[in-house]
C-alpha cells in the first residue's frame, strides 16, 4: 500500500488533529520494536501528510500512482456483520482446501 | 557410398552383455535418465529375475513417476506407479499414488486402494490424511465415494458438527466435535471450527485456537484462510490470491462481503494473476467502473492520483468522475514532462499553472499551492540551470512564492543562505526583516536576523534579538554564544573609544551569561585586552592567564588574543609579551578539538569581518598540518577545509584535502579544495586540474552537490577559462557553434592573443603532447577557412 491517507485510514479532508491521532492509533497498533517495516511504513505516511502544506504538496506533486491495495482499502476494511457460511459453502471450500495440501506436499 | 555406413554401429541394449547392461543401467539412474534406466533394468530382468534389478527397477519406476507428477503429469505419474506394483510386486511409494489419485480427481479409486491396503499404511499418518480427505470430499459433494468408503462414525460427527456450526447451534457443535478421538482423521477439525466461531466474535482467540493444528495437517490451508480474516488491507489481497475459487467463497461469505464486493474483488484478483499484472490503464478502467462499490470520493482522489502518471487517463477522467480543472490539467502535463525529462517545458506549465491559479486570488488553497509550485520550480531549474544563472531566477521565484505563502521559514532560510553567500546583505536584510514580521518567533529567523545585524555592527539591536529569543529558549546554545559576542564586540568598541569603564560593564553582563568555561575564558580573555589598552598590566596578565586556561589554550586562545587585540588597537609590541607569556603555561601542540575550536572561531572572525586572518593562520601553520594526521570523518574534514578556504590558508587546507582524498579518492568538495590550495588562489589553473575540476564538476551535478557545483563554477569564472566549460550543463546548448562562428572569423594574431589569454603559461603544455602532424591539424583548424579548397573545420573540433 503507498496511499498515505489509506495507510492511516483517514479521510483526504482530515485535519492535523485527526491524522495525528490515527498515526498514534496506528503506532499502537503496529509498535516499532514488533513491526518495524510497518511502523516505518505509517511513520512515512504520517510525514506525507502531517501538515496542510504537506498533504497539498504531496497532491500536487506525488507522481507515484497508487497501488491496487491503495485503490481497494475501503473496499477490503469496511468492516461487514461477520456471517456463518451456508454448508455448501463450506464443504466446497473444504474439499478444495484438502485436495490443495496434497499438492503442495507433493511438490 | 553413404558416410553413415562407415561408422560402428552402436551396439543395442539387447545386444549388450549383461555386465555391460548392468553398467548401463546404473549409469542411467545416476545420470537422472530414468526412463532409459527402466527399459535396461527390464531388459536385465528378462534374462534373470534378479532382486537387486527388481529393486532398482522399482526405484527408476518411482523417480520417473516423481519427475512427471512435477511436470503436472498427474495420470502419467500414477500409471507409472502402477506398472511398477504389477512388474515388481511392490507397494512402495503408496502414498505418492493415492496423493496422485485425489489429484487426477480418481477419488473412488483412491477409497479402494485404501481398503485394500495393508491395516499399517491405513494406521499411519500418511494412511490417516488420505481418509480424512476423502471423507472430506464425500461429504463436500463426491457422492461416487459412498459406496467406496466404510461407514465411518467419526466422519458423521464431523458432518454433524459442520451442519451445526453453520446453523449456528455452537454448543452443539462441540458436543460433536467431542465425540472425535485422539486419533481421528477429523480430530484437527475442533481447533478449525472452534476458530471459525471465534472469527465472529474476537479474532485474536481465533488465531490461538489455529495454532494448535500442526502444520503438515490437511487443514492447514483452510487454516490459513481463517488466519487471513483479520490481515491488514495490504497483506489481504496478496493472501487473496492463492485462493480457489471456493475458498474465496467461503472467504467472501466470513468477510461478510455482499456481491458486488465479490464481483470487485474477483476481478481484481484476475487482474493481479494475469501474466501483463496490472496496468495503470486497467487500475483506471477498475476505478471507473467500480467507483460506487469503492465509494465516489475515493476513487475520485485515486484516479486523480493515478492521472499524475497516467496522463491518457484524462479523456476518460472527464466524463466518469468530473471535469477536470485548468491548473489540474496544467498540472499533469507540467508532471509528464518531468518525466520525459524536459524540465524546461514543465518549468512553463508550472508557471501557467500558477497563473491559473490566481484566478482565484482570494482562495487560500490556491495561494498555497501558488507558493509550493514556485518553490518545486525553483528546485526544478536547479538541474538544468549553471548556478550563476540560476541564483537570480532562483531567488525570484523563491521571493514570489512568499508573496503567496509569507510563513514559510525555510524558504526565507533559502533565501538568506543564497543572499549571503553572495554578499548580496542589503536583500538579505531586507528578507529577514519581513521574516521576522511574520515569524516574530520562530528561533531559526530570530538568530539568522540577530547575526545579520551583528555582522553589520549593530550589536545592541542583535542582543535585543538574542535576548527575546532566550526568554523563550532558554538553553539555545547557539543564542546564548552570538549574545556573549554582541556584548564583547560592544564592549570592545567602548575600549576602542576610550570608554573602559563602560566596556568592564559590558563584560559583566556577557560573563553573567557565560555558561560554560570556553565561553568564561573568551570573556576573561577580552577583559585582559581591555585591560591592556586601558594600561593596567598586571590586571591584564591575570585576566588573560585565566582565560587562556579556560579556553583550554592553544589555537583557538591564541587567535582570539591576537585578533581580538588589533580589534581593539593594542599594539603588536605590547601583546607580544603577553601572549608568550600565556603559551609558556598552555599547550604547544593542538589536539582534534583544538582544530575544531579553532577552524569555528576563524569562520566566526571571517563572519564578523576580520581581514588578517590568513597572516594569523600561516604563522599557526606547522602545528595546525601536524593536526591533520588526527582521525577526522569526512564531515568533520568539509568542515575544516571550508574554513581554511575561506580566509585563503592554503597550506593547511592542501593538508586537509590531502587527507581527505586519501580517505574517499574523487569527492568533488575535495577535489576543489585541492585544486584551489595547489594553485594557492592563483587565477590560471592547469590542464590537469582543469580535467580533475571537470570531473568533479560532473561527478557533484550527479550527486546533487550544488555547492561544490558552485565553488567550481565560480572558479572556472575567475580563472577566466570559461570556454574550458563546455561539457558542463548549464550552458546555452549551442555555445560550441556561436563561438566556433567567432573564432572561424578571428585572424590567426587574434586567436593566438585570444588563446594566450585563455591558456596562458598552458598554452604550450597543450599542444605540446600532441604529435607534430596533428599539432599542425589542430592549428590548421584554428585558421579561418582559406580559398584552397580545404574543408572548414568541425566546429565541436573547435573545444
Amino acid at each position: 500500500m503507498n496511499d498515505p491517507y489509506s495507510i492511516l485510514e483517514v479521510a483526504e479532508s482530515a485535519s492535523d488533529e485527526e491524522i495525528n491521532s490515527a498515526y498514534l492509533r496506528k503506532v499502537r497498533e503496529y509498535p516499532p520494536e514488533q513491526e518495524p517495516e510497518r511502523f516505518q511504513m505509517i511513520r512515512d505516511a504520517f510525514e506525507t501528510i502531517r501538515t496542510v502544506k504537506d498533504r497539498l504538496h504531496y497532491q500536487l506533486f506525488c507522481q507515484v500512482p497508487p497501488d491496487l491495495e491503495s485503490v481497494l482499502a475501503p473496499v477490503l476494511r469496511r468492516r461487514n456483520a461477520r456471517q456463518r457460511p451456508t454448508e455448501e459453502v463450506l464443504l466446497k471450500a473444504l474439499a478444495a482446501s484438502v485436495l490443495k495440501v496434497k499438492k503442495t506436499q507433493q511438490q | 557410398m553413404k558416410k553413415s555406413s562407415k561408422r560402428k554401429r552402436k551396439a543395442r541394449p539387447a545386444e549388450l552383455s549383461t555386465d555391460l547392461l548392468t553398467k548401463q543401467a546404473e549409469e542411467q539412474f545416476a545420470g537422472a535418465r530414468y526412463k532409459d534406466a527402466m527399459q535396461s533394468y527390464k531388459l536385465l530382468i528378462g534374462r534373470e529375475r534378479r532382486p537387486e534389478w527388481i529393486v532398482a527397477l522399482r526405484h527408476a519406476y518411482l523417480a520417473r513417476a516423481e519427475e512427471l507428477a512435477a511436470k503436472d503429469m498427474i495420470k502419467e505419474a500414477s500409471a507409472l506407479w502402477e506398472s511398477m506394483a504389477h512388474l515388481c510386486q511392490s507397494q512402495d511409494g503408496l502414498d505418492r499414488y493415492l496423493h496422485w489419485l485425489l489429484q487426477s480427481g480418481r477419488y473412488e479409486r483412491a477409497a479402494r486402494v485404501l481398503s485394500d491396503a495393508s491395516n499399517e499404511f491405513q494406521d499411519s499418518a500418511a494412511g490417516r490424511d488420505v481418509a480424512a480427505c476423502l471423507g472430506v470430499l464425500l461429504l463436500g459433494g463426491k457422492t461416487e465415494l459412498k459406496g467406496a468408503l466404510p461407514s465411518d462414525a467419526q466422519l458423521d460427527s464431523a458432518a454433524a458438527a459442520l451442519r451445526a456450526y453453520c446453523a449456528g447451534d455452537d454448543e452443539e457443535m462441540a458436543a460433536y466435535l467431542k465425540r472425535l478421538p485422539y486419533r481421528s482423521p477429523y480430530r484437527d477439525l475442533r481447533p478449525i471450527f472452534q476458530a471459525l466461531v471465534k472469527t465472529q466474535t474476537c479474532g485474536g482467540e481465533a488465531g490461538t485456537q489455529l495454532k494448535k493444528l500442526s502444520t503438515d495437517s490437511i487443514f492447514t490451508p483452510l487454516s490459513t484462510l481463517i488466519g487471513a480474516l483479520d490481515l491488514p488491507e495490504d497483506r489481504l489481497l496478496n493472501q487473496m490470491r492463492g485462493l480457489k475459487p471456493e475458498e474465496f467463497q467461503l472467504f467472501a461469505a466470513l468477510r461478510g462481503w455482499d456481491s458486488t464486493q465479490i464481483e470487485l474483488l474477483q476481478k481484481v484478483l484476475e487482474l493481479k494473476s494475469s501474466k501483463e499484472g496490472v496496468s495503470l490503464k486497467a487500475l483506471f478502467r477498475v476505478l471507473a467502473d467500480y467507483r460506487q462499490v469503492i465509494g465516489e470520493a475515493h476513487a475520485q482522489r485515486m484516479a486523480l492520483a493515478l492521472l499524475n502518471a497516467y496522463p491518457d487517463g484524462i479523456k476518460a477522467y472527464d466524463p466518469v468522475f468530473k471535469t477536470l480543472t485548468v491548473p489540474h490539467r496544467l498540472r499533469i502535463g507540467a508532471l509528464r514532462n518531468e518525466q520525459n525529462d524536459d524540465p524546461e517545458e514543465a518549468v512553463d506549465l508550472w508557471y501557467r499553472c500558477v497563473d491559473s491559479l490566481q484566478q482565484e486570488p482570494e482562495s487560500e488553497h490556491n495561494r498555497l499551492a501558488s507558493a509550493l509550485i514556485l518553490r518545486h520550480v525553483a528546485k526544478l531549474k536547479r538541474a538544468f540551470m549553471a548556478p550563476f544563472e540560476w541564483m537570480d531566477e532562483g531567488l525570484n521565484d523563491l521571493g514570489r512564492s512568499l508573496e503567496f505563502d509569507p510563513t514559510d521559514k525555510d524558504t526565507y532560510l533559502e533565501m538568506v543562505q543564497i543572499l549571503e553567500h553572495h554578499g548580496r546583505e542589503k536583500e538579505r536584510d531586507r528578507w529577514l526583516e519581513r521574516a521576522v514580521k511574520h515569524l516574530p518567533e520562530e528561533s531559526d529567523i530570530i538568530l539568522a536576523a540577530a547575526n545579520a545585524a551583528y555582522r553589520r555592527g549593530a550589536f545592541k539591536k542583535a542582543a535585543n534579538y538574542v535576548d527575546a529569543l532566550l526568554a523563550r529558549d532558554p538553553i539555545n546554545r547557539q543564542a546564548r554564544g552570538l549574545l556573549i559576542s554582541c556584548h564583547l564586540a560592544h564592549g570592545r568598541k567602548q575600549a576602542v573609544a576610550g570608554k573602559f569603564r563602560h566596556a568592564v560593564k559590558e563584560l559583566d553582563i556577557a560573563m553573567r551569561h557565560a555558561k560554560d568555561e570556553i565561553q568564561q575564558g573568551s570573556v576573561e580573555l577580552t577583559r585582559g585586552l581591555v585591560a591592556l589598552a586601558a594600561g593596567e598590566e598586571g590586571k591584564a596578565a591575570q585576566w588573560l592567564e585565566q582565560g587562556y586556561q579556560h579556553s583550554g589554550g592553544s589555537a583557538a586562545a591564541d587567535l582570539r588574543i591576537i585578533v581580538d587585540g588589533r580589534r581593539i588597537g593594542i599594539s603588536n609590541k605590547k601583546l607580544q609579551p603577553q601572549l608568550e607569556m600565556c603559551r609558556t603555561k598552555g599547550r604547544q601542540d593542538f589536539d582534534r578539538a583544538d582544530i575544531f575550536n579553532f577552524t569555528d572561531l576563524l569562520l566566526r572572525y571571517r563572519f564578523e569581518g576580520v581581514r588578517f586572518l590568513t597572516e594569523i593562520v600561516t604563522s599557526l601553520q606547522k602545528p595546525l598540518r601536524k593536526a591533520a594526521a588526527f582521525d577526522y570523518s569526512l564531515q568533520e574534514l568539509q568542515s575544516i577545509c571550508e574554513a581554511f578556504a575561506e580566509i585563503d590558508a592554503y597550506l593547511p587546507l592542501g593538508a586537509y584535502a590531502d587527507k581527505a582524498l586519501a580517505q574517499a579518492p574523487g569527492i568533488p568538495a575535495f577535489v576543489y579544495f585541492d585544486v584551489v590550495a595547489k594553485n594557492r588562489g592563483r587565477r590560471r589553473i592547469s590542464n590537469s586540474d582543469r580535467g580533475r575540476l571537470l570531473d568533479a564538476y560532473e561527478r557533484a551535478e550527479n550527486e546533487g552537490d550544488f555547492a561544490t557545483m558552485e565553488r567550481i563554477d565560480q572558479l572556472f569564472e575567475s580563472s577566466g577559462s570559461f570556454g574550458a566549460m563546455g561539457p558542463v550543463s548549464g550552458f546555452p546548448p549551442d555555445l560550441g557553434s556561436v563561438l566556433g562562428e567567432a573564432l572561424e572569423s578571428m585572424s590567426e594574431a587574434e586567436f593566438a592573443e585570444l588563446a594566450a589569454k585563455v591558456f596562458g603559461d598552458d598554452l604550450e603544455q597543450l599542444f605540446e603532447p600532441l604529435p607534430v602532424p596533428q599539432r599542425k591539424r589542430e592549428k590548421k583548424a584554428h585558421r579561418p577557412a582559406d580559398d584552397s579548397g580545404s574543408e572548414p573545420p568541425r566546429q565541436d573540433e573547435l573545444f
